[in-house]
């Protein structure tokens, strides 16, 4: 908090003390009539009280999560002792929120009071208004007080995701029910056959009606139901196109879009977020497991990572789990990573958005960029790793089945 | 910015005094003094600056000043009404900083401001009354100066007892827009962190 005397009062101040001192020395009434009126207002303003006192209770945000394109408010209370006739409140927003309406009022206060100031998320990914700056001066504009309050909670803006049907095909399920068909017969849900009992059949497995209409007893075998582990990589090594047709919003769009729908099938998901460095989140169950990822995702930025782990050699990936990769396979460092993890052992799948981003591109430099995409994807197909186009304008759904329909006959799929 | 009601009124207000002051001369003098004291008030409007602003109050108060020795008004009277004037003036242009960046002000500020005006407009008429009329009947009507200047004397102790941090009304200049980190305070800046708010940290 800063306190000031204004251009005003020492304006005043001189021309009160020029027009009354002048007017006695010359012995001229007029000089003190010029200067009366500045007296005057000096004389009303110690008077009515100078730096009234104005205190911020709270101010934050009215919600912590939202959909890019929501409003929110951010709600400010303040109080008073006294009546104050002129306070300021201004707020800082950064490039991904919008006001409504105007980030500044003026307001005479006397007690309490709720402001309300609506803003628009924009853009996905954590955001907050950064500051509140709170001006109050006295009727007279003679003095002021200044304050600065940080507006510390933040807000997490979804982008708006698309809900996935279909699963991702899994190649190693682990012996936990789950979502995904296994090629194994057992107890599950899904039908497989209808064959006639043999010796060792556990007699509960005799379908009544099929063998009522056939005459001798027939068992109906069904699939297994299992989970799996998925690890989404994230490529976050750079950020190419405008702020909402860029490539790391495709790709944490769809990532977030292929974690929620992994997890809502009982199968663990885990998180390679890769940018100068690695984030590793292990594969995990659940709601917290779910709101850890998508905050994770959300915080996905560009910016270099410091202080964890700098490649995907020392993650403790489990042999099973299935990667699936979201990338525009621009970067070297990425390229290297999945090549890396498919040699591991796991089975890596590349969901690659098949988008140009924006701007202007000569018809020489976009052949090359072809051509070093088509190397790209056939040194990746070489190494095992399987790369599907996807356009990011349009869903991703149509993908996913693809990829089940393309998967070989008894992988686990739904 | 330039389309409100404060903002028209003070370039209003200037054409008028700078006319006034310099009616009887020649046309062109009136036109340039005229077109110099309302780019005064648009540069004032546009800067947020308050030495503009004082700058341009006083340009109202000297062309005040040639209107009352134009006309040949005499007493005391004439020089407070034309300082009350040019404080007037100060307190329109102050209301539209308060514009500035799309800035909403609530109509008790309104009230408040020009009441308070109104309040010293008459307790300035009131004393200068008391000192014609009480100076006329004696010799020297220079007496009431005396106490003024001991108030005045109180008054400059105090303000000078009490300082200034800073130059202020750096927050009015300002041509911040949403998204820009002009003047952005660093976080280490924010007061009184009892004052920040109640939600819990992330």
């Amino acid at each position: 908090m800063s306190r000031h005397l204004t251009y005003r009062f020492w304006v005043c101040l001189v021309a009160a003390a020029s027009g009354l001192v002048g007017g006695f020395i010359a012995g001229l009434d007029e000089l003190v009539a010029l200067g009366l009126p500045f007296l005057v207002l000096l004389v009303l303003s110690v008077v009515e009280g100078w730096w009234p006192t104005v205190r911020v209770l709270s101010a934050g945000p009215s919600i912590d999560r939202a959909v890019e394109g929501d409003i929110i408010t951010l709600d400010i209370v303040v109080y008073s002792p006294q009546r104050v006739p002129w306070v300021e409140f201004e707020v800082q927003v950064p490039t991904t929120v919008v006001p409504v309406e105007s980030l500044r009022r003026t307001i005479a206060l006397d007690g309490n009071r709720h402001l309300q100031i609506p803003l628009k998320l924009v853009q996905w990914g954590v955001s907050r208004p950064d500051w509140l700056t709170v001006v109050s001066r006295d009727r007279f504009g003679m003095t002021e007080t200044v304050q600065h309050v940080l507006i510390s909670t933040p807000i997490r803006v979804h982008p708006p995701t698309e809900k996935l049907v279909k699963l991702a095909p899994l190649a190693r399920p682990r012996e936990i029910t789950g979502d995904h068909r296994s090629r194994r017969r057992g107890s599950g849900t899904e039908l497989a056959e209808i064959r006639p009992f043999r010796r060792g059949d556990p007699l509960r497995a005799v379908h009544p009606r099929i063998s009522a209409r056939r005459g001798e007893p027939m068992v109906a075998e069904r699939h297994v139901e299992e989970a799996a582990d998925v690890i989404v990589y994230v490529d976050a090594v750079q950020d190419i196109g405008d702020e909402l047709d860029s490539t790391l919003r495709w790709t944490v769009t769809a990532c977030m879009a292929l974690a929620q729908r992994h997890l809502r099938s009982m199968d663990r998901v885990g998180i390679v977020g890769r940018s100068s460095g690695v984030r590793w989140l292990e594969p995990s169950l659940g709601r917290r497991a779910l709101h850890t990822i998508v905050d994770t995702l959300l915080a996905t930025t560009t910016v270099p990572i410091v202080g964890i782990f700098q490649s995907t050699r020392a993650l403790d990936i489990p042999k099973n789990a299935t990667i699936m990769a979201i990338s525009p396979l621009l970067s070297a460092v990425v390229i290297d990573d999945l090549i890396a993890l498919r040699r591991r052992g796991n089975e890596v799948i590349v969901i690659r958005p098949d988008k140009v981003p924006t701007g202007e591109v000569s018809g020489t430099a976009m052949r090359i960029f072809r051509v070093e995409n088509e190397i790209t994807r056939r040194g990746l197909a070489d190494a095992g790793v399987m790369v599907v186009p996807w356009d990011p304008s349009s869903a991703l759904e149509p993908v996913i089945r693809r990829l089940t329909a393309s998967a070989p006959r008894g992988r686990a799929r739904r | 910015m330039y389309s409100s009601w404060p903002a028209i009124s003070a370039m209003v207000m200037m054409v008028v005094v700078s006319l006034l002051g310099t009616m009887g001369t020649h046309p062109a003098a009136m036109a340039l003094t005229t077109l110099i004291g309302v780019v005064l008030v648009i540069i004032t409007i546009d800067t947020g600056g308050h030495s503009m602003l004082m700058f341009s109050a006083g340009f109202v108060l000297i062309a005040l000043a040639l209107t009352i020795q134009r006309m040949g008004l005499e007493g005391p009277l004439p020089w407070t009404a034309a300082a009350l004037v040019s404080l007037l003036f100060a307190d329109v242009v102050r209301m539209t900083f308060a514009e500035r960046r799309s800035g909403v002000i609530e109509s008790e500020v309104y009230h408040g401001v020009f009441g308070g005006f109104v309040v010293a407009a008459i307790t300035s008429g009131v004393t200068i009354g008391l000192v014609v009329v009480l100076g006329s009947g004696s010799a020297n009507g220079s007496w009431l100066l005396v106490p003024l200047a001991l108030v005045l004397a109180v008054i400059g102790f105090v303000g000078l007892a009490i300082g200034v941090s800073k130059s202020p009304g750096q927050h009015d200049k300002r041509r911040w827009k949403p998204g820009e980190r002009l003047m952005a305070p660093p976080r280490s800046a924010a007061d009184d962190p009892s004052l920040n708010t109640s939600a819990p940290p992330p």
